[in-house]
């Protein structure tokens, strides 16, 4: 019985021995390898940690070596815990107040973090230790509701909330997106997304669960995309799996006709909203690729949602975010009440195995977003309420609106800033664009970034868009602040304009 | 013109104390969003566009790489 993804690890190592499972900064890391390094993690931490379910911190770079801490620490019965190298020490310090975690494990050697009561341990250590004997020790105790890591949000709100997740719920979404994308062995993805953000989750497993293999390279290459290009080319990338803004930033460098990358077949995004127009663009290279869009929030194990683009869009025509996943429902639910007809808004609810546990440590705001399904109360069920708008389209699909909170109320009118957003995106000089309400003067803020003055975009949306909803202010920036998950940083635009 | 480009690398966040680095690239200076903004200011700025190829580690390890890309750039 599959109940741990551990059982993917053990399966690939049995039948692909040999093969590359990651390949870093040019070295590969064959299963053999991977199965190894994992066994003697897992077998220094059942000697040394006598607790099991217990968070451990991973602080290192996207590496074969940090998969092989996650599994090691997913083997002896624990949560791993990615982190930022770079996180900043406050941050570090709330977290750890968070979590209480039984180890820190770092890379090469065993700095102090500077902060009391809390041990670390280098990778380097553990694997000089060799304690591979034991290793396995604990297989057989793991249960597929036990969690399996926790992701730390970004600060939109403030305090970070780590956010649970079983094995149930990853082994859920890596069956159904390996089915639905027909993944085998000969994928060969690139990770983009850094490990302490769930965009990379599906990097990981699955590559483990098909036997297939893991590109890594440093971050420096997504500055000079032309030679992410050359990589892909040489190492015959078939599969990524990135947040929207790496492919913007590829398209915007003027990377992408430079290269013959056709051996890409499958390209995923979730993260945020992917601007339509530079989808375009890259759907213009690779003509015989699939493109999918995937939406769903950490909470809900990368994804609940999926929609596989399968004709043109426009430039300003917003992309679905389709149709729940297998074994995956979402509700969308306004006044309490299910939304079953084309072009109402409500909001999202997701229900289904993907959805996490709640949040480490917080059981206050657990039982604000994980709660009972609104819609009976005659068993318990949890769903996840995620602030986010959607309606139907004609054709069933979800089109995603925005957040909840960016729907603001304005003269009187009702306004989703999403729509305003689309709406200045799709001009073809923008480059990114974000809008915020400010309340106390009544005033719809659009920040942009691109090629074009403030009074040419006036112009060319005020066709477009009813008269309240034209932003009584545009402000050009030479980029948009993007947060350590590379979406656009909200928090730090609202501080430009009170400058 | 060197001087111009000075200014506009300060502008795009890159430290004071990092401009006259050797190298920028192993020092990791140059990530992802400082290339964007570098770019853009500098096709405004000197009237010109950058060919995706021109945007390698080898044209952006230092200021001395930058300016002579530039000249090249505008004399073709």
């Amino acid at each position: 019985m599959l109940n741990t993804i551990i059982d993917y690890l053990i399966d690939s190592y049995d039948n692909y021995s040999d093969k590359a499972a990651i390949v870093y900064n040019n070295n590969s890391m064959t299963y053999k390898m991977l199965y190894d390094a994992t066994l003697n993690i897992a077998g220094w931490i059942n000697c040394h940690i006598k607790v099991t379910r217990q968070p451990i911190i991973v602080m290192m770079k996207n590496s074969d070596k940090a998969i092989a801490a996650f599994l090691g620490i997913a083997l002896s019965r624990n949560i791993y815990v990615p982190l930022d190298i770079d996180t900043p020490i406050e941050r570090l310090k709330t977290i750890i107040d968070i979590l209480q975690p039984a180890y820190v494990i770092n890379c090469e050697c065993d700095v102090d973090l500077q902060i009391p009561g809390c041990p670390i341990v280098s990778w380097n250590t553990i694997q000089a230790a060799n304690m591979n004997s034991v290793g396995l020790e604990r297989l057989n105790q793991i249960i597929d509701t036990d969690p399996l890591y926790i992701l730390f949000t970004s600060g939109s709100t403030g305090t970070p909330k780590g956010v649970v997740i079983s094995h149930r719920s990853v082994i859920d979404f890596t069956e159904e997106a390996s089915e639905a994308m027909k993944f085998d062995s000969k994928e060969v993805f690139l990770n983009q997304a850094p490990f302490y953000f769930d965009a990379s989750v599906p990097d990981i497993f699955c590559t483990l669960r098909n036997g297939a293999t893991l590109h890594i390279v440093s971050g420096n290459m997504f500055a000079f995309p032309v030679k992410l290009m050359d990589y892909i080319s040489i190492n015959k990338i078939n599969a990524l799996f990135w947040v929207p803004s790496a492919l913007v930033m590829v398209a915007n460098l003027k990377a992408l006709d430079k290269r013959d990358i056709s051996c890409l077949k499958k390209i995923m995004f979730c993260g945020e909203v992917m601007p339509t127009k530079q989808l375009n663009m890259w759907r213009k290279v690779l003509p015989h690729a699939i493109f999918v869009n995937y939406y769903g929030p950490c909470e809900a194990t990368y994804a609940c949602s999926y929609y596989i683009i399968e004709r043109e869009f426009l430039d300003d025509e917003p992309l679905p975010i389709g149709k729940a996943a297998q074994n995956m429902s979402i509700m969308l639910i306004s006044n309490g009440k299910e939304i079953q007809q084309i072009g109402v808004k409500g909001e999202i609810y997701i229900r289904g195995t993907g959805v996490g546990i709640g949040y480490y440590n917080n059981f206050e705001k657990t039982s604000e977003n994980f709660i009972q399904n609104p819609l009976q109360n005659v068993y318990p069920e949890i769903v996840y309420k995620t602030g986010d708008l959607a309606h139907y389209d004609k054709d069933g699909n979800i089109i995603y609106d925005g957040r909840l909170d960016y729907q603001i109320k304005h003269r009187g009118y009702r306004i989703e800033l999403g729509e305003i957003e689309n709406c200045v995106g799709a001009v073809e000089q923008v480059a990114q664009t974000a809008c915020i309400y400010n309340k106390d003067k009544d005033m719809i803020v659009c920040y942009y970034s691109g090629d074009i003055l403030e009074d040419a975009i006036l112009n060319l949306i005020s066709n477009k868009l009813p008269e309240y909803m034209i932003p009584q202010k545009l402000i050009r920036m030479k980029n948009m602040p993007l947060n350590n998950n590379g979406k656009i940083d909200r928090l730090k635009l609202k501080e430009v304009n009170e400058v | 013109m060197r001087e111009k480009i000075t200014e506009i690398i300060l502008e795009c966040g890159i430290d004071k104390e990092d401009v006259y680095c050797k190298d920028y690239i192993v020092n990791g200076i140059l990530d992802s969003l400082k290339m964007l903004d570098i770019i853009s200011s500098l096709e405004e700025n000197f009237g010109i566009e950058i060919d995706g190829d021109d945007i390698i580690p080898e044209n952006f390890q230092n200021l001395d790489t930058i300016v002579s890309l530039l000249k090249n750039i505008k004399q073709e």
